[in-house]
């Protein structure tokens, strides 16, 4: 039986005590009795551009985590603080969270300049950090700093959930301290150009490096079972240490005149993000994984589609987030043209949309007709910027998915298939495979692999560069064609044979047809793109997983890395039991400028 | 060293591919591997005297040497089991869909224990498996009741080695309703039956382990995470100033 995501919503009262079984047994469990939901077609949401095209959203990761902190009132303490007046040292903050407690433990070394480099292949970090499981002792903190700081060339053991490391700042840093030495608040509008302190390179879990495993943190510490909520909590933390250290150090430095970062300014500061072609491989090799989560984005968006009402105050609310977005993406500052070029147009397409609903709203019935119009007359990109904020419009219609974003990975063969079925599955779900013609030099223009530096994946371009010999196999559609092409030579000879008798005789192919019987029944399965083609755009994959974890403002450095924010407009923890808490919670996408 | 299972898994899918392993079949050999390390089954410590056969050409034969409506047999021809047990529990589930059970006899095959991981998946999918296969003193039987997790492992003295089976593997799948025991009572040696109760790993026994293993980490040698480096090393690049801009400096 296919079922999908979609059938969830089809529930009537509260499904939070059925969201807490496992996500199949609750998705059969549901009767659909409100009609289908207007999803989407793969061949739409599933091309490589429009992917790249998305933006955070209410379920994405940071602001999932975000209310769910506030939601359960988790307690952060700061329990060891033993930094020099450089800001160097150990610090140890206590996190209790609804079912356990964890210790987020965090290293500050000097770093000369010339060594601070956002790269893989880096081996010093101005911050390195480790969050583990339960408080952490002398003897384990020891174990830590001899490792943490090392990074992949150190060793951890399986009571740490993630290790990660950080980088100043140039521009930010000292300007804050100087200011905040000197009784100054910085200028917001120098924040603005930057945004962050720090800048995170990686943040590992998943049982790198000796981590505990990703089936131990889903199973036992409940706190951080969605998928990299372990990771964007580790982020969170950073940024909330950065904060605190600029305050520590512009104290030290003039004990009588120095003022603490005013919270408005704090809750301006994200961290910072670099994210490489690392991250590229991943969105391949857990096709499964992508598209449960393409699949509770677009069944957020077809309920409200279909159970949104439209009403004058939704209206009106849509407007401020439209008038919100802009203003954002006017404050975006980045060298790379293309990505100016491309905010200036979304930003002025957003005007048309507020147009537009000033004439349309009267006779507006429901918000297909805003998403039909957008789709003839605006760019990609803000077509799904609306989509974001139509899914921000209705939490009490999406919120019940945000537990919905795992899914089991496991890829079986199913050896009794008849070739008949599975050729069939071919040309109905890899239509878009099959149509690249691999014998133009075009499509086969470029190589992935693995470099011997950290196994840093790279791009070659072939019959140029070393390496093809040893490429990485990312190239599903290349992979499908190539077993298309056997397969049919191979019906012909034995046309009553199964999968099983196919691959007894050409077992190279065993790979691909459990991939292909995997991923054809899902609703969302592959990204569809023929990732050795030579003008392949991989920061498309970055800016999709990215916008998953939410972040904002992409600085894109190359076609191959991008730079970003997390966090940016977040609540701090000290706005945890404040009194407008749940305000601040679902307040912060989309950040900007705080009024002065 | 402590390692975690995903860690373990990238690590031998890597090392499998340096070895030449196809795409595929180096994530079956690694799933094979971790879960009998994961599951109790020392999966490790037979990798480390797997390995030596495995460092050559791979070898990649499934002779069908004779295809009955019963039994099935294949010659690997001194092959790790690493490189044909999907092939061959796939060939078991398939025949067993179509006529309710089947047994198939794998000839001069080596490290025959990693089947059990095969089996447990072929077992999620609603089929009763069973392996069974003699070593120079005992038999061996695994055997996971449909859509179980974890098989029941009894293990058998016995004394009248056939030497002719000494490398032989049988592999029996069953839809469900359907009983095995007829198909091993043709296939278990002599005197079997009268044998005391095997010493027996229970579901209870695989449950733990796993538990364990998942809570503390894996005990790996450092030794043989050398040698998976080494044969990691086989699939990297060289890194060169070019190759540096092929990541976007």
């Amino acid at each position: 039986m296919d079922i999908h995501l979609s059938q969830l919503l089809d529930l009537e009262g509260d499904a939070s005590e059925l969201l807490q079984q496992p996500a199949v047994e609750v998705m059969a469990s549901v009767v659909d009795n409100r009609g289908e939901l207007p999803m989407r077609p793969a061949n739409v949401v599933m091309q490589l551009d429009r992917l790249g095209s998305f933006h955070q959203f209410r379920l994405s990761f940071m602001r999932t985590l975000v209310r769910r902190m506030i939601a359960e009132k988790w307690s952060i303490e700061r329990t060891r603080f033993d930094l020099d007046s450089d800001g160097y040292g150990t610090v140890v903050y206590q996190v209790d969270a609804l079912h356990r407690r964890y210790s987020f433990v965090l290293f500050s070394n000097y770093l000369d300049d010339s060594l601070r480099n956002d790269r893989v292949i880096a081996n010093q970090w101005d911050l390195t950090m480790a969050l583990c499981e339960g408080s952490v002792d002398c003897q384990q903190l020891q174990q830590l700093r001899s490792n943490i700081p090392k990074q992949e060339a150190g060793r951890v053991d399986s009571r740490v959930l993630v290790l990660s490391r950080a980088n100043k700042s140039a521009r930010n840093f000292n300007y804050v301290v100087d200011q905040l030495a000197q009784g100054e608040q910085p200028d917001v509008d120098k924040i603005a150009e930057v945004g962050y302190l720090y800048r995170t390179t990686a943040a590992y879990g998943s049982g790198k490096l000796g981590m505990a495993d990703w089936d131990k943190v889903r199973s036992i510490h409940r706190d951080f079972a969605r998928p990299f909520a372990a990771e964007m909590f580790t982020c969170f933390m950073l940024r909330h240490f950065s904060l605190q250290q600029v305050d520590f150090l512009a104290e030290q430095r003039a004990p009588s005149k120095a003022v603490g970062l005013d919270d408005g300014i704090k809750r301006f500061f994200g961290i910072g993000n670099s994210t490489g072609l690392g991250m590229a491989p991943f969105l391949i090799n857990h096709p499964k994984l992508i598209n449960q989560w393409v699949e509770v984005r677009e069944t957020a968006l077809a309920t409200v589609m279909r159970d949104g009402q439209s009403s004058p105050a939704k209206h009106q609310q849509l407007r401020i987030y439209v008038c919100r977005v802009r203003q954002h993406l006017a404050e975006i500052v980045t060298e790379d043209a293309l990505q100016n070029a491309s905010n200036k147009l979304v930003h002025a397409e957003l005007l048309e949309v507020l147009t537009w609903l000033d004439c349309v709203v009267p006779a507006l019935n429901d918000w297909q007709q805003l998403t039909d119009y957008a789709s003839k007359n605006w760019r990609v990109e803000t077509q799904e910027l609306i989509n974001s904020l139509l899914i921000e419009l209705y939490p009490a219609l999406v919120d019940v998915l945000e537990n919905q974003m795992d899914t089991d990975e496991r890829y079986d063969c199913v050896p009794e298939m008849p070739l008949s079925e599975l050729l069939e599955s071919i040309r109905g779900a890899y239509d878009w495979a099959l149509q690249v013609d691999f014998s133009e030099p075009v499509q086969q223009g470029i190589f992935w692999y693995r470099s011997e530096d950290k196994m840093e994946p790279r791009l070659g371009q072939t019959d140029v560069d070393e390496g093809a010999d040893r490429q990485m196999q990312l190239v599903v559609a290349r992979s499908v064609s190539e077993c298309y092409r056997a397969l049919n030579a191979y019906v012909d000879e034995y046309p009553n044979d199964d999968v099983a008798r196919f691959l007894l005789r050409q077992p190279q192919y065993r790979g691909i047809v459990c991939r292909i019987q995997t991923m054809a029944p899902l609703r969302y399965g592959e990204i569809r793109e023929n990732l050795a083609h030579s003008e392949v755009l991989p920061i498309h994959l970055l800016r999709c997983k990215l916008s998953f974890f939410g972040v904002s403002k992409f600085d894109p450095r190359s076609r191959l890395w991008v730079r970003n924010t997390m966090f940016q407009g977040a609540p701090l923890i000290s706005d945890f039991q404040s009194s407008d808490a749940q305000t601040l919670a679902d307040g912060w996408q989309f950040p900007v400028k705080p009024s002065r | 060293m402590k390692v975690s299972k995903n860690e373990l898994t990238a690590a031998l899918k890597k090392s499998f591919e340096g070895l030449g392993f196809g795409y595929g079949d180096y994530l079956d050999a690694a799933n094979m591997v971790v879960w009998a390390q994961m599951h109790g089954l020392n999966g490790l410590e037979q990798l480390c005297r797997a390995l030596p056969f495995l460092d050559g050409p791979v070898y990649g034969c499934r002779a069908l040497e004779a295809e009955a409506s019963e039994l099935w047999i294949f010659n690997v021809e001194g092959a790790s089991i690493l490189l044909c047990a999907s092939q061959i529990v796939d060939i078991a589930c398939s025949v067993a869909r179509r006529q309710s059970k089947i047994c198939v006899r794998v000839d001069n095959c080596h490290n025959r224990m990693f089947v059990v991981e095969r089996l447990a998946n072929a077992a999620q999918r609603g089929l009763t498996t069973m392996a069974c296969w003699s070593t120079r003193n005992t038999f061996k039987i695994a055997k996971f009741e449909a859509q179980t997790r974890f098989p029941k492992l009894t293990t058998f003295a016995i004394n009248n080695h056939d030497a002719s089976r000494a490398q032989s593997l049988f592999v029996m799948c069953a839809v469900q309703g359907f009983d095995l025991q007829t198909s091993l009572e043709t296939v278990a040696p002599l005197g079997l039956t009268e044998l005391a109760v095997g010493s027996e790993l229970s579901s209870e026994f695989f449950d733990n382990a796993y538990s364990e293993a998942l809570d503390l980490g894996i005990e790996m040698p450092v030794s043989l995470w050398g040698t998976l480096d080494t044969l990691t090393a086989r699939v990297l690049v060289e890194s060169t100033e070019r190759s540096r801009a092929g990541a976007g400096e």
